[in-house]
């Protein structure tokens, strides 16, 4: 049976070069990038080639404002929390959205219940929020303005641009989630005016475990890491050389390749959006052209999204769901509860996220099996109006 | 996401092969629970058998769990009596699937739940399929017959706003029409000597039809305890059953009685029209009012009239036995018993035995009338197990109701007078009685 692993918004195979790239590195190339032995001045080379990559990948003029840390979770919590501590004498309101990733929404849930005052803006049908409703917010205590640069859920791409230009006139601290973005589409922190931005390695192709934070020169936050001072002292503990030089080789690959590459998955994803629509009682979700070009999600209606991945589990294929059921919550996802989707709505929600190894054929395997299980599925749902 | 990897195989099996899956045709019960807000809903439905699940089916919107739980109880409990499939829980269903992850165990093992609630729907259903049952009457009032106590029943109950319908299988009016409609109504206060027995009927007839009362001419076949009556075109209930059958002329049981009985020989029961007899001899046999009357109605047309009586007197009032001195052609023979009645094609002679001679006589005669008594028409009944006398009158207390409960008896087979007035004021008494039993007014 074909095997077709579509759920790369939630862990992605490491790129084969990459591989290459980090071996060495955990059994040979062993040094501590704070020795000052040859082998620790090597680690050190392949940590700041490494952060010169990361910094090219997003357009960043100086190398420096690189951090690397474990993984985006890590990054948004330090990004968040940090900047909230260096600058609360200025303000405490802080601006995101209702659709950010739970590392967001619980670090500033919790800054609020510290004290600080948090603005969750609505987004529309399509998960876009506005320019207009970020500038409409912004109080004199305005701190940050946290908006992803787009939604690994449903793909919508937020306009960072015209917000990011709002927080420099109003000279407030602009943060961007970029984990789901960043690799997929061309992200530019000066053009964009992106204070600080959140990097994935895993997403970019690269291991696991490792993440990094773009910190604009200027800008500093305090570090809740505290210990050697690595990191300019902004993330402490011994570097992980093998996963940075992975994410440094990964960010390399990706600025090289992710022009073609996008062009060629945005080909395969409209293949399955246009396709699978056919389905009746299937619907879209997030925008249709302001959209990741590896992301294609949906909902159907009369059924659950376990069911639905656990269906095409048993057809090779694997894909994810917003589905209460397959929460540890038990909460449908709260992306699409914010854009609107009644509670049964969000339940039958599916979410294909395409990659390096997807080919047409898998495509055309999903298109063939997924309106198979929905008519499937929908033969046992009591909801299911009969013709 | 990593909880489906919890599924035992059981789990994956029922979730991949779902059984009984659908909805079932005319289900008995039906049990929906859970809500697709939470994420799960499933619907279970029953049809069941001399309290057996002959047929389990369902539905499910949810999680592999929510399917798989739905498949089991459904195997689980088809084959099972109503009692033990209410004994299934939860947590026998997630044993039988080999466990569940500890999070499904709660929002999407709503099986057992869904399956007790089909039942109690059908408990429900049935309950209230009873409860429609017996309250589907047809009729208030139900009469049985539509003679004189029929008849006057049914304008009584339905003067009191009773629904009231009559059965009357032949002639509307019973023994008045077809005994002696031309007959002026004696013994009637205030409607003696100025009417006939038709024109009394038809009074009846634009009575109860006025006050709206089903006559219904369909002949009951039979009636049963629980208040159905049965006639060739349907079934009826009624709240209260009333009897009304009236009675027939009895037989005499004589020697040469069924010879002539039928088709105009010569042996009749009573004179419907006396322009028959006309220059015929006649023999009336009976000691009663109907043999006196029969000799009167006869002494017009007849050219000899016999009345042979087996007592010493006529037992009638004394201005008819006037009448009947007054007449010549008239004679009585007293303690004159029939003994048999003879002819080859048509009667030709009667034998008869004077009981003080000891001897017997025999009298050429044209006719014989047999007029010696009605007989309660209450044979169909005995199936039914009404109490009744040694002559076949039918028991009742002074409300006219029998020993069953909800029927009544009104007329000639409640009472042994057999006359046009009690039947009347039986009926009077029905109808009161039936109101206060069905309408329970404050003043009862």
């Amino acid at each position: 049976m074909r095997q077709v692993y579509m759920d790369y918004g939630s862990a992605s195979p490491v790129d084969k070069r990459v591989l290459e790239a980090m071996i060495p590195f955990f059994d040979v190339d062993v040094g501590n990038a704070s020795s000052l032995h040859s082998a620790g001045r090597k680690a050190k080379r392949e940590l700041e080639n490494a952060r010169t990559s990361v910094a090219k990948l997003i357009g960043a003029q100086n190398t420096k404002s690189i951090i690397f840390t474990s993984c985006a979770t890590e990054s948004n919590n330090l990004a968040l929390r940090g900047a909230a501590m260096r600058y609360k004498d200025k303000g405490n309101h802080i601006i995101t959205t209702s659709v950010e990733h739970m590392s967001v929404m619980n670090t500033l849930k919790d800054l609020q219940r510290n004290g600080f005052e948090v603005t969750f803006l609505p987004v529309d049908k399509d998960g876009l929020v506005s320019p207009e409703q970020v500038k409409n917010a912004i109080t004199d205590k305005t701190i940050i303005i946290s908006v992803m640069y787009a939604n690994g859920e449903i793909g919508t791409i937020q306009p960072i641009r015209e917000i990011g230009e709002i927080a420099s006139d109003r000279k407030i601290i602009f943060h961007v989630d970029g984990t789901a973005a960043c690799g997929k589409v061309p992200v530019d922190v000066e053009k964009e005016h992106i204070d600080l931005l959140t990097l994935s390695s895993n997403d970019l192709g690269g291991a696991k475990g490792t993440g990094a934070l773009y910190m604009k020169q200027g800008i500093r936050v305090i570090p809740f890491m505290l210990g050697g001072g690595q990191e300019f002292g902004m993330r402490s503990g011994s570097e992980n050389i093998p996963g940075i030089v992975g994410m440094g080789k990964a960010a390399e690959i990706a600025q090289k390749e992710m022009l073609d590459e996008s062009a060629r998955l945005v080909k395969l994803r409209d293949r399955l959006i246009d396709n699978i629509l056919k389905t009746e009682y299937s619907y879209l979700t997030g925008h249709r052209t302001k959209r990741l070009p590896n992301n294609a999600s949906f909902r159907f209606s009369f059924i659950e999204g376990e069911s639905i991945i656990l269906q095409l589990n048993d057809l090779g294929i694997t894909a994810s769901t917003g589905s209460a059921c397959s929460s540890k919550t038990l909460e449908p996802s709260h992306v699409l509860i914010a854009m609107g989707l009644r509670h049964e709505e969000a339940h039958g929600s599916l979410l294909l996220t395409l990659g390096r190894a997807n080919t047409q054929e898998d495509v055309d395997h999903v298109i063939e099996s997924v309106p198979k299980i929905v008519s499937r599925l929908r033969e046992l749902s009591p909801l299911y109006p009969r013709k | 996401m990593e909880e489906q990897f919890e599924y035992s195989e059981k789990v994956m099996d029922h979730f991949r092969n779902p059984r009984n899956v659908g909805q079932i045709k005319d289900a008995d019960g039906t049990g929906r629970v859970g809500n697709p807000v939470c994420g799960d809903l499933m619907e279970i439905q029953i049809k069941v058998e001399n309290n057996i699940l002959k047929d389990v089916k369902f539905k499910t919107f949810g999680c592999g769990s929510a399917i798989a739980t739905s498949s089991m109880i459904t195997e689980m409990a088809i084959g099972k009596t109503l009692e033990e499939a209410l004994k299934i829980t939860r947590g026998e269903v997630a044993e039988e699937l080999g466990g569940l992850p500890a999070i499904k165990m709660h929002c999407s093992n709503l099986a057992a739940d869904a399956l007790h609630a089909a039942i109690k729907d059908y408990m429900t259903h049935k309950e209230e399929k009873a409860k429609l049952e017996a309250e589907k009457y047809d009729f208030d009032v139900i009469i049985v017959g539509g003679g004189p106590g029929g008849l006057t029943t049914g304008i009584l109950c339905a003067y009191r706003g009773l629904k009231t319908a009559i059965f009357e299988g032949s002639a509307w009016g019973g023994i008045l029409s077809w005994l002696c409609p031309g007959k002026m109504i004696e013994n009637f206060p205030g409607l003696c000597e100025k009417t006939t027995c038709s024109d009394l009927v038809e009074s009846w007839i634009n009575e109860a039809k006025k006050l709206k009362v089903d006559l219904k001419k369909e002949r009951v076949n039979e009636i049963t305890a629980d208040r159905k009556v049965v006639t060739d075109s349907g079934e009826y209930r009624g709240k209260i059953i009333v009897l009304a059958t009236g009675s027939s002329p009895k037989l005499a049981g004589l020697k040469g009685e069924e010879k002539f009985g039928k088709n105009d020989r010569g042996v009749y029961y009573y004179v419907r029209n006396p322009q028959n007899f006309m220059g015929k001899r006649v023999l009336v046999v009976g000691c009663g009012n109907s043999a006196v009357d029969s000799a009167l109605s006869l002494s017009e047309t007849a050219d000899l009239i016999t009345i042979a009586c087996g007592k010493d007197e006529l037992r009638t009032v004394p201005q008819k036995i006037e009448r009947l001195k007054a007449i010549d052609k008239v004679k009585v023979l007293y303690n004159t018993e029939m003994v048999e009645i003879t002819g080859t094609d048509k009667v030709e002679k009667v034998i008869m035995k004077d009981l003080k001679e000891d001897e017997n006589i025999q009298q050429v005669v044209d006719s014989v009338v047999l007029a010696v008594g009605l007989t309660p028409n209450t044979e169909i009944f005995k199936k039914l197990g009404l109490e009744m006398d040694e002559k076949g009158y039918i028991k009742t207390d002074k409300t006219q109701k029998t020993n069953i409960d909800g029927i009544y008896a009104v007329g000639d087979i409640a009472s042994d007078l057999q006359l046009v007035v009690v039947a009347v004021a039986n009926g009077a008494t029905v109808a009161h009685n039936a109101y206060i039993e069905l309408r329970k007014p404050y003043w009862r």
